[in-house]
């Protein structure tokens, strides 16, 4: 391996880490703040991608619909909760009416940039949609619950996906194209722009958890959500904002990584599986560690696809076991001393 | 009801025998399915029903299974019958050698370990393309032929996949009512509570994981037969989630699994009939439908189908009517089966003056010297109950000996240097205010947690940082602050207590071997409870109130025959009669010989029945002492009532 393959792998790997990086960040603040690992955080990513690429190419916009059924439940939820009986109706025939607009009025060729607006909203309004329906409902029955709870959904959404847009790829403008070469390595300029987002995700949920008074109340509900609850703060709104904050920051990943690998509808789960690893590495709890943790992950999965071409992938989850044994143990010995 | 349920299984067994001539020809397939699918889901029940360890990776046994039984079979000609053998075996193997590093974790982690190797066994059959057949599959399967007979029309094939899961139900329905299957349900309920009545918690995990992994083999080593060809995709990812999709609706139930199949494989069939064109819309539809009916089904009945079968048909446990054998002739029926490793307290629950066999025994060993631990707490046995004043000399050798033991979390040192010795016989009271490290102190002594510096010693042993199910086998268990009883009735509850003392693991209780044992255990499990005063025999335990379950918990303890038992709060939560039925009680078998160490808030309880008393705070250990002079020590009620109350 060539001096200049090693720094081309490495920048490869740097890249897509970073999608990992933003994965875990998600992963780690849905953990924190409901104890869900979410088996579906990869659906986001793919929902974000498809949805951006169909508001400006014209073809489906799934995630939009998608985010007025999962609000037409969530109303009929609330009105069945409040036994608003006469008010029924009005959920469907919203989501029936909506859906019929948002069809007439496309196709879509939205500017980039407001796709992506749009489409990390719907996402995240989904994600938020989700939690209301489908995880707080089970609050009381534990993690193992939610894991196949949050499977299901992997499933669900990944079979939306393949409804809406069907098995092909999609690709989606490059923020800015073209590359800039330093030292016989070119870098292009998407590769840059998604490591610097990541790292402004990351400063921003910094700034949400550290100096908001919500953000700082979404971390005591993690810690101890009965002690939130005792000083007037809800878990159930923390869990949702949590889910929302999350989505959306999955469906940006999504939208940022569709111009470099295309986006499919089943590209979700290993996405989700290899930010978890990286999650996982950093520690599970903090945010810098998911960051760190989904760039080494990545980084290791160039090298190891370019060495064992064929193994790459399987050398990447063999690691999740070791890892998860290590963090036991490192809990453990914590524990101990 | 016996006749009445044999002429029902009767009716069963031919109703499924006769059911591919009943259908048209067409179920026959589906008939197959389910079976297979049925059998295999049972062994993801008896995984993640009952021992609450959930895989997301048991496609990749079932892959294992199958590749291994055609491959062997079709490319290195080995008999198709023993190929199913082989392919089970390997699939056993590989469950073995995941199973052993990732069942250290548990919950959500242990579902993701097993989601990953799921994923990198899928990503093995594909790329071992030279022995798998790649993505393109293996097609030279030979056919399965008994006497001249083929094995390839559904409606013949339908009887092999039968057999297995009806095997498969029978040793999941045996299996649960066992020995080893209560340690699996009780592991289930509460880890702590497993280990301190001695159940060997990591190696249950591993041989269920195995015998799971060996389920999940055969069936696919009968699936690869069936279809006569295999690729990945049938054992990827979406395979194991339809499995456990399969194994969540039926619920922890031993006939969960196959109706779990029936319901996922018909639903199948009913989807792809609905969708007229075929290929792709179908498979999507079926996809999202999964999706939808498992978070449905968690959010509407996380048990399955399991109430609704319980209800249908009893194969819970059940007490019987009580056994021919009167409680008090348990005690002679059992020290002889006492594992060498238990010190055999021959007095067992429910133990009177014993019968003349067990006085007899016990006179010879009252007179052997005492060597405490391995043969027996000897000089205390088989002693009648008499006053204090009568009481014999306990055994010269304390039994539980603690020296300076030091307990600390991260920096706070919750137990430092506490130190005392406990013979046989005594009840040695340990009080202290909240927050002084008794319980701290009672989860280092009984193994819960090792300890930073000290020594314990038991019968004179060192067994500093042995685990709690060591100390379990060595004689010593306790009770728990917060009441650590299993899920299940108040009678099986004080069964997982003689856990130590009777036999058969995994595999006698899929044979369904031991039923002396099981005997023995249940009339020893009703001497204890009848002596702490419960009846509730069939009531489930976490229902009961908590002064209940705490004498539950107490009777759990005593089915252990144990020499050294630890309370940890034993009266909180009862009343003021039934604590003065607990000192009794306590007062009794201290002059059986137990060894008993007594935390406890009541201070009118411990001072009346404690012969001495450790006093701690903050870790420390304040005073050792008679409970009339501990009762003036001016530090004692310094550290009580605040210092200036001194």
């Amino acid at each position: 391996m060539t001096m200049s393959t090693a720094l081309f792998l490495f920048v490869t790997g740097l890249t897509n880490g970073a999608i990992y990086a933003l994965l875990g960040l998600g992963l780690v603040l849905i953990y924190n703040v409901t104890r869900v690992i979410n088996i579906a955080q990869g659906e986001f990513v793919m929902l974000g991608a498809l949805t951006a690429v169909g508001l400006t190419t014209g073809e489906a916009t799934g995630g939009i619909t998608l985010a007025i059924l999962a609000g037409a439940a969530w109303a009929l939820l609330v009105l069945l909760r409040r036994r608003r009986w006469s008010l029924l109706w009005l959920p469907p025939l919203g989501a029936l009416a909506l859906s019929w607009l948002v069809r007439v009025a496309g196709p879509y060729h939205l500017p980039p940039l407001l796709a992506v607006l749009v489409a990390t909203v719907a996402v995240a309004f989904v994600g938020a949609a989700l939690y209301r329906l489908t995880i707080q409902p089970a609050a009381a029955a534990g993690e193992v619950v939610f894991l196949i709870i949050t499977t299901g959904l992997y499933l669900g959404l990944q079979g939306l996906g393949l409804l809406f847009w069907g098995p092909g790829s999609f690709s989606f403008p490059s923020v800015h194209g073209g590359q800039i070469a330093a030292g016989g390595l070119r870098v292009s300029y998407q590769s840059l722009f998604v490591l610097a987002a990541t790292f402004v995700v990351l400063a921003l949920l910094w700034l949400f958890f550290e100096r908001t008074l919500f953000g700082k109340a979404l971390r005591a509900a993690a810690m101890n959500r009965l002690g939130a609850r005792l000083v007037g703060i809800s878990p159930e709104r923390a869990g949702l904002v949590a889910f929302a904050i999350s989505a959306g920051i999955s469906a940006l990943a999504g939208v940022l990584i569709a111009p470099v690998t295309y986006a499919t509808y089943d590209m979700g789960l290993g996405l989700g599986l290899k930010g978890f690893v990286g999650a996982v590495i950093g520690g599970l709890s903090g945010y810098p560690g998911a960051v760190l943790g989904g760039l080494a992950i990545g980084v290791l999965e160039a090298f190891a696809a370019y060495t064992t071409s064929a193994y790459g992938e399987a050398i990447v989850y063999a690691l999740i076991i070791p890892i998860l044994l290590l963090r036991v143990i490192a809990v453990r010995r914590g524990a101990a001393t | 009801m016996r006749p009445r349920s044999a002429a029902l299984g009767l009716a069963g067994a031919a109703l499924l025998v006769a059911l591919p001539w009943l259908l048209p020809p067409f179920y026959a397939n589906l008939l197959c399915f389910i079976a297979i699918y049925g059998g295999v889901a049972t062994g993801l029940i008896l995984l993640t029903g009952y021992a609450g360890l959930v895989s997301l990776g048991q496609g990749a046994f079932y892959g294992i299974g199958a590749y291994g039984a055609v491959v062997l079979a079709g490319s290195y000609g080995v008999d198709p019958w023993l190929s199913l053998l082989l392919g089970t075996l390997l699939a056993a193997a590989a469950g073995y050698l995941v199973g052993l590093p990732i069942l250290r974790l548990s919950g959500h982690y242990l579902a993701l370990a097993t989601l990953a190797w799921g994923i990198i066994a899928t990503i093995l059959f594909t790329q071992l393309a030279s022995i798998t057949g790649g993505p393109n599959g293996f097609t030279n399967v030979p056919v399965l032929r008994l006497f001249g007979v083929d094995f390839i029309d559904p409606g013949r094939f339908y009887y092999l996949t039968l057999i297995f899961a009806v095997l498969a139900v029978l040793a999941l329905a045996s299996l649960i009512r066992s020995r080893a299957g209560r340690a699996v349900r009780a592991m289930r309920s509460s880890e702590f509570a497993a280990a301190s009545v001695g159940m060997e918690v990591g190696r249950l995990k591993l041989q269920v994981f195995v015998l799971a992994a060996a389920l999940a083999g055969l069936g696919g080593a009968l699936f690869a037969y069936f279809i006569a060809f295999i690729s990945p995709s049938a054992f990827d990812l979406g395979a194991s989630i339809r499995l456990l999709t399969m194994a969540m609706i039926g619920g922890a139930h031993p006939l969960g699994g196959v109706l779990g199949a029936a319901v996922v494989t018909l639903l199948d069939d009913v989807l792809q009939n609905v969708i007229p064109n075929g290929s792709g819309q179908a498979g999507l539809v079926q996809v999202i439908a999964y999706g939808a009916i498992l978070v449905g089904l968690m959010l509407a009945s996380p048990r399955g189908l399991e109430p609704l079968l319980s209800r249908l048909w009893r194969v819970r446990f059940r007490s019987r009517p009580a056994a021919a054998a009167p409680p008090d002739a348990v005690p002679d029926a059992v020290p002889d089966a006492v594992p060498d490793a238990v010190p055999a307290r021959a007095a067992g629950p429910g133990a009177a003056p014993a019968t003349a066999r067990a006085a007899a025994r016990a006179t010879a060993r009252a007179t052997a010297p005492a060597t405490v631990f391995g043969t027996a707490p000897a000089t205390v046995i088989g002693t009648a109950p008499g006053t204090p004043a009568e009481r014999p000399q306990a055994p010269a050798g304390a039994l539980l000996e603690v020296r300076e033991l030091g307990r600390s979390f991260g920096g706070l040192q919750a137990v430092d240097g506490l130190g005392f010795r406990l013979r046989g016989g005594e009840i040695l009271g340990l009080i202290g205010p909240n927050g002084a490290g008794k319980t701290t102190a009672f989860n280092v002594i009984s193994g819960l947690l090792p300890p930073s510096q000290g020594r314990v010693l038991l019968g004179g042993d060192d067994v500093t940082g042995q685990p709690a199910q060591r100390m379990a086998r060595r004689g010593l268990t306790r009770t728990f602050q917060n009441t650590a009883l299993f899920d299940m009735s108040v009678l099986e509850n004080v069964m997982a207590g003689c856990y130590v003392h009777t036999r058969g693991g995994v595999w006698a209780g899929v044979l369904g071997l031991g039923r002396a044992d099981e005997a023995r255990a249940e009339r020893e499990a009703r001497g204890a409870l009848e002596r702490v005063g419960l009846s509730e025999l069939d009531a489930r335990a976490p229902a009961l109130p908590v002064g209940k379950q705490r004498l539950l918990e107490v009777a759990r303890s005593l089915a252990m025959r144990p020499a050294v038992l630890l309370l940890d709060e034993p009266a909180a939560g009862l009343r003021y009669a039934e604590k003065r039925e607990l000192a009794g009680l306590l007062g009794a078998l201290r002059d059986e010989g137990l060894a008993i160490l007594l935390v406890e808030h009541d201070m009118d309880l411990v001072m009346s029945v404690a012969d001495r008393i450790v006093v701690m705070n903050y870790g420390k250990m304040l005073t050792e002492g008679a409970p009339e002079q501990v009762r003036q020590d001016p530090e004692v009620i310094a550290a009580y009532l605040g210092l200036d109350a001194a």
